[in-house]
């Protein structure tokens, strides 16, 4: 490549020409490959700046797995690859049975033998009546551009690669909630982005946001697509050009630091990408959300993610040391890398978890760890939910967590149980005898049990005694060790559930997740206060079939983060989008009525901002008001999210 | 409309396509087959809410004792020096006298002595058995507050009858003190699901963390319905009292705090067409204190067992979701961050509750059944305030006849059976003692004047057994009369507005005057009737649109026009109210007279005043009822037309406003001139 033997060339002479680096641009911030490195971004470089100062050289563009025209590999309406998605099928003179296309999944290329009747019995779902979605739409079908030339030429003469085709700025135009997935399926947004910019750097960035404000053009970074909160959606009243800012080739890994064990990466790189690459060098971030398959550093960053493996890892503020970031009035950077700070609040924090609404992330130190040497799966089954809720409590009260502990509600554990492949002879008779000792002989019920999955990860002798630790208190109320199998199996539904939500739709059905943190005293009234508010409010509008489930997804010193499924059959309602979202409003209220929070890590976009004035006060919000106002007094990143 | 044996349609107004209820009656089948054999079926509610949990006496107080609350509150008393094991005895003596038991078998007794009763006195038992399946599967869902009516002792274990009758889950009742100490009835009492509460207890923090703790473990963890009545006592005269807030407050705070997702309270509404306690009732609201409840004074009572007590009514009406309800009242948020037990509930939530008790109230009004005997008494009053004690049959029932069908119109729920004619027989029969058929053909009203019965108590009445003879009857007759007050009083106060404004024929007035005084009369009339909280305008309106479809009044543009100076019907409103009005004039009369050390004695003064205005056929005399004189303080101190101090003698003096309270003298005033009763002030 033509690019990367430039780039060789100039840091052999930056070698030559650099004297013996100084010790504090040794723990540099990261800034090193500012303006020399970067893909097409030379021409216009100020030149060679003397402030070599990195250990390491800064690397090549690594390959991306997802590609710039995402839609190549990606579905442009729903959720994930394009190979990976379930199916229906009928054979001639044989019920309907369902399975799961792709091998990217373990469940990939089987047919799911007891999911067809768990939909029907628990959703209603008439096999036979299935609404396909729209086909892509025609280059007349996207909404109108507003263009503004001279950001255009401006563009060009900087060699920021940028498209206006539709296909590019449609799939910008959204993230994935219920409403976006619908509207892709069944219409078009009334506003999409006018063009889409592809910065490859940090100084990039900094030139496209510049010019940005000098056109009066409004920004929308985006990431890995992946938001539920609606943040990614255009103002409707945005009458100025709307420019979506893609992070996605910003996403290389600038340096590890092996001795502090920080690396410095830029912020579009996605999740996978991330891990593949520092497990190559023997090291992991240990940050899962359960869409970082797609998403991206930055993305976690601006929406304060939390990570599957939050207990071993932690959040994703724990994880960061430096953020930097652009905004209209300049760069956010914090150059010490030290491990604490005591230098009034964390400015940092502004951006972390600021939702697109000050600035772009550009850059980030992350810690790293070793790759551990085991990691194992574990399972334990409870009585009910209320003894799987005391077992959490006292896990967290003797802060012995392993990197995940998670619980399901009977419902999920069914859910579950129907989204199991077709056993063997063996296992359908150990699966029989499993259910006899539960039931029979250990008095369960089926209609109550829940189930906890348990991943471990760390040296062989630290798993064991996590395990030993668990089962321990597991068995103090009632639990029973259910096994590695059904641990695996429940840690990938994560990642497949997604791939459900599309299958749905075909069918009459949507469905949809939601999320809250809350103080340990009130998790178990809050799970049933919501589930039954969900119910009440679907029986009001004469919803006859639905599926509500929660699970305990996280806990802490002080309380847990409790997710919601929540899916019904609209067949029959004219406005199924508009009744979801009255429902789920009225789940928030009762969210926070029992003393739950706006959002644990999906964030507040547009479909949560009502609520901010409830959670923060009006004044803490008048502070990011301002806030807003000195680091874009013009509106720039006109996203509208948050505040 | 015709009424089977068993099953009696009502019509409700027609307006407002209501269906019409069906009302079953209870004892037609204990007529017809043995008590015993049904007390002893076999009984198992069907009903029970999904989420509860059967908890035993001693679980219930395991529970109390070792809350949060209660374990904080003992900790803060041992701060303050207390002995923390003494303490833990107290709870313990608490829950013990406080404590109820359900027992089936104590249960079954009643089920067998209760028909036998009812039989005996009653004629029917009427219940709305949509009402009750409506109930079944609300019981299922979510836990339930019954709230019955209070006018009667007999209501106490009505409803634990009917659940035993319906195989419903039997309630837990919160029952006063008083009736704990009556021997055999009071642990009776207590094994049938009554749990015992003291009167007054606001300033005992461990009582009174242990009576909340006890009343939401019941709530939340048993699901047991619970059921206290909202007006706290018996009301003696009939009209809903304003509701008592401690319980439904307690019971609210399982939503407010987030530990329920939602409360259904259903209204339960009683409608007795003869109230056992009548005359009892009419000399307690004239002065004569009441009884201590006794075994041996309900014994005594056994003479009630000859008589003939009518039919008894009840709907069971629509729950009301509290969340619902108080959802856009209150922001939980602010609270759920605080221990639930360190978060007493805020001056907001406490309103909000409030209005959420007049609103059940209104809702419990809403489904009484009116006899026609409480039509009657409205005419029978209004000629004996003339000074006549008896009228002609014929023109009773062509009057009763001409109201009942205005009543229908504006909302009531009338039961006819058969004729008008008839029903105003029969009602004659059952209230023999108060007014009967001579053979003259007239109706004779009876002086119920019994100086024994007055003399029993061996306090002095401050009354002159002269205004007695007028003012037993006429308090009785009042108490009947104030089961249909709640579908006078708006149209009612829109009269007396009217009248107050001078406005005759030729007059007309602007919508914005008769709004405001409307809306004074109304803030001033707030104890002694139930209006929602800010509901003024719907009540104006309400009050105004009866009055124009009746043909009293017209409206052109915001103008309002009195049709011929008042017809029929406003002239019986204004009569109805009269009372009222001669009450509050003479009450604010009497306090803007002087400096007053305490309400009882400016009580006192003010029947006194009272009762200087009435002579036999020039009034009213059950504006002598204390229990007005009482509301119309309250409301004056609210409306500040006095102020409240306490002197360094520690006593309460009440000090009135007098620009204030002479403004309000000079409205009622006009109203007082504006009838008969004017010669004498």
């Amino acid at each position: 490549m033509a690019a990367s033997s430039a780039r060789d060339r100039l840091t052999v002479i930056r070698r030559h020409l650099t004297p013996h680096p100084r010790d504090s641009d040794l723990q540099g911030h990261g800034g090193q490959a500012e303006g020399a490195a970067g893909g097409g971004g030379g021409v216009q470089n100020k030149g060679i700046q003397w402030q070599t100062a990195s250990v390491t050289t800064p690397p090549p563009h690594p390959h991306t797995t997802i590609p710039r025209k995402r839609q190549d590999l990606l579905k442009w309406n729903g959720w994930g690859y394009q190979d990976s998605k379930f199916l229906v099928h009928k054979e001639k003179d044989k019920d309907y049975y369902v399975s799961f296309t792709g091998s990217r999944y373990k469940i990939g290329n089987l047919v799911l033998p007891h999911f067809a009747s768990w939909v029907k019995e628990t959703l209603g779902v008439k096999f036979d009546d299935c609404t396909p979605p729209k086909p892509p739409p025609q280059p007349q079908d996207y909404p109108a551009t507003i263009i503004n030339q001279e950001f255009l030429d401006e563009m060009k003469s900087l060699g920021i690669e940028m498209s206006i085709e539709g296909e590019d700025r449609l799939f910008r135009a959204h993230g994935h909630t219920l409403a976006e997935v619908f509207v892709l399926r069944e219409g078009m947004f009334p506003r999409i982005p006018d063009v889409v910019v592809w910065p490859g750097n940090h100084s990039e960035v900094v030139k496209v946001v510049a010019v940005a404000g000098k056109h009066n053009v409004a920004l929308i970074p985006f990431g890995g697509g992946t938001s539920v909160s609606g943040a990614l959606l255009c103002p409707e009243e945005e009458s100025r050009p709307i420019v979506s800012l893609d992070t996605s080739q910003m996403c290389r890994i600038l340096w590890v630091d092996e001795k502090n064990l920080t690396a410095r990466i830029e912020a579009g790189i996605i999740g996978q990408d991330l891990e593949k690459q520092l497990q190559a060098r023997g090291y992991t971030a240990g940050h899962e959300p359960d869409s970082y398959e797609f998403s991206s550093l930055g993305g976690w960053v601006a929406t304060r993610a939390s990570g599957m493996k939050k207990n071993v890892y932690g959040n994703i503020e724990d994880l960061v040391v430096q953020v930097r970031a652009v905004t209209p009035r300049g760069t956010i950077d914090r150059y010490t890398a030290g491990p604490r700070l005591s230098a009034g609040p964390d400015t940092q924090n502004f951006i972390m978890g600021s939702e697109g609404t000050m600035g772009v992330v550009t850059e980030v130190t992350l810690k790293v760890r070793p790759v551990p040497s085991v990691r194992r799966y574990g399972s334990v089954v409870f009585p009910d939910f209320s003894s799987g809720l005391a077992c959490m409590r006292q896990v967290a009260f003797h802060r012995c967590q392993p990197a995940s502990i998670r619980l399901m509600d009977n419902q999920q554990f069914k859910f579950g149980h129907a989204l199991k492949p077709p056993t063997g002879l063996m296992g359908l008779l150990s699966d029989g005898i499993k259910k006899i000792y539960l039931t029979r002989i250990r008095g369960f019920d089926l209609n109550t049990m829940c189930v906890a999955t348990l991943l471990f990860e760390g040296s062989e002798q630290d798993v064991a005694q996590q395990e030993r630790r668990i089962n321990t208190l597991a068995l103090e109320v009632g639990g029973i060790p259910a096994g590695e199998a059904n641990g695996e199996r429940g840690y990938m539904l994560t990642f497949v559930i997604a791939y459900i939500r599309d299958l749905g739709f075909d069918y009459g059905i949507v469905a949809e997740s939601f999320e809250t943190s809350v103080p340990w005293d009130r998790v178990a009234t809050l799970c049933h206060n919501v589930k039954h508010r969900v119910h009440s409010q679907c029986q009001e509008r004469g919803i006859k079939h639905r599926f509500v489930t929660c699970r305990v997804t996280q806990t802490y010193d002080a309380g847990a983060c409790v997710y919601f499924y929540f899916a019904f059959n609209y067949r029959g309602l004219s406005d199924p989008v508009h009744v979801y979202e009255e429902i789920e409003s009225n789940a928030r209220n009762e969210i926070l009525g029992c003393g739950g929070s706006i959002s644990h890590h999906h964030g507040v976009g547009k479909v949560r901002r009502q609520w901010m004035s409830q959670t923060i006060s009006e004044t803490s919000l008048g502070a990011l008001r301002a806030v807003k106002q000195y680091f874009d007094p013009d509106n720039i990143f006109a996203c509208g999210n948050l505040i | 409309m015709e009424g089977a044996v068993s099953h009696t349609a009502l019509s409700e107004p027609s307006g407002q396509g209501k269906p019409t209820c069906q009302y079953i009656d209870l004892l037609a089948e204990r007529r017809l087959s043995s008590d015993l054999r049904w007390a002893i079926r076999e009984w198992k509610s069907v009903g029970d809410y999904k989420y509860g949990n059967h908890l035993t006496r001693k679980e219930i107080f395991d529970h109390v004792l070792q809350s949060d609350r209660v374990q904080h509150t003992i900790s803060q008393l041992v701060e303050g020096g207390k002995d923390q094991e003494v303490l833990i005895n107290e709870v313990q003596e608490i829950l013990e006298q406080m404590g109820h038991t359900q027992d089936i078998s104590v249960i079954r007794q009643f089920a067998f002595v209760l028909p036998k009763i009812m039989k005996r006195i009653y004629g029917k038992v009427m219940i709305n058995e949509e009402g009750i399946e409506k109930l079944r599967s609300t019981l299922v869902e979510t836990p339930v507050v019954l709230l019955p009516t209070h006018r009667s002792y007999a209501d106490f274990l009505l409803v634990s009858y009917i659940a035993y009758h319906f195989n419903l889950p039997l309630p837990v009742i919160a029952a006063g003190m008083d009736f704990m100490s009556m021997a055999v009835i009071g642990d009776k009492l207590r094994g049938s699901g009554a749990f015992y509460i003291r009167r007054s207890f606001m300033d005992n923090t461990l009582y009174w963390a242990v009576f909340q703790e006890y009343v939401q473990t019941i709530v939340e963890c048993t699901g047991a319905p619970l059921e206290f009545f909202l007006e706290g006592t018996r009301s003696r005269s009939g009209k809903s009292l304003p509701p008592k807030i401690g319980l439904l407050g307690c019971v609210s705070e399982c939503w407010l705090r987030g530990r329920l997702p939602d409360l259904a309270i259903v209204p339960i509404s009683i409608s007795y067409e003869r109230t056992l306690e009548e005359k009892l009732y009419a000399y307690e609201l004239l002065g004569v204190p009441k009884p201590k409840e006794s075994t041996s004074g309900l014994l005594k009572a056994t003479s009630i067992l000859k008589e003939n007590y009518g039919d008894i009514y009840i709907t069971v009406g629509d729950a009301v979701s509290v969340r619902e309800f108080l959802e856009p009242r209150v922001d939980r948020h602010l609270n759920v961050a605080t221990p639930s037990h360190l978060a007493p509930l805020s001056r907001t939530e406490l309103n909000a509750c409030e209005s959420l008790g007049y609103h059940m109230l209104r809702k419990i009004q809403q489904g009484v059944v009116t006899s026609v005997w409480n039509v009657m008494c409205i005419h029978l009053q209004r000629v004996l305030s003339t000074g006549q004690w008896s009228l002609p049959f014929d023109t009773l029932v062509q009057e009763t006849v001409w109201l009942i069908d205005l009543l229908k119109r504006i909302g009531a729920v009338i039961s006819v059976e058969g004729g008008v004619k008839e029903s105003v027989e029969r009602c004659l029969e059952i209230h023999r003692e108060v007014a009967r058929l001579g053979e003259d053909g007239r109706v004779h009203i009876q002086c119920l004047h019994n100086h024994s019965l007055a003399a029993t108590n061996g306090k002095k009445m401050s009354l002159k057994g002269k205004s007695l003879i007028n003012a037993v009857t006429e308090q009785v007759l009042q108490h009947y009369i104030n089961k249909v007050i709640h579908l006078l009083i708006r149209p009612g106060l829109l009269s007396l507005a009217l009248k107050s404004l001078e406005l005759t024929s030729q007059h007309t007035t602007t919508l914005e005057k008769l709004k405001s005084r409307f809306e004074f009369l109304r803030s001033l009339y707030g104890y002694d009737f139930i209006f929602e909280k800010n509901a003024e305008g719907r009540d104006f309106m309400e009050g105004l649109s009866v009055m124009t479809w009746c043909g009293e009044v017209s409206v052109v543009q915001d103008h309002v026009h009195l049709v011929q100076g008042g017809g029929r019907f406003m002239k019986t409103l204004l009569n109805v109210l009269s009372p009222f009005v001669l009450a509050y004039f003479c009450t604010a009369r009497t306090l803007a007279s002087q400096e007053w050390v305490d309400n009882g004695e400016l009580v006192a003064a003010s029947q006194l005043a009272v009762e200087k205005c009435l002579t036999p056929g020039s009034g009213q005399y059950s504006a002598l009822s204390l229990d007005s004189i009482r509301h119309a303080l309250r409301a004056l101190a609210r409306m500040g037309a006095a102020t409240r101090t306490t002197g360094e003698d520690g006593k309460v003096r009440l000090k009135p406003v007098v620009q204030l309270v002479s403004s309000i003298v000079e409205v009622l005033g006009h109203l007082i001139h504006s009838q008969p009763l004017k010669h004498k002030l």
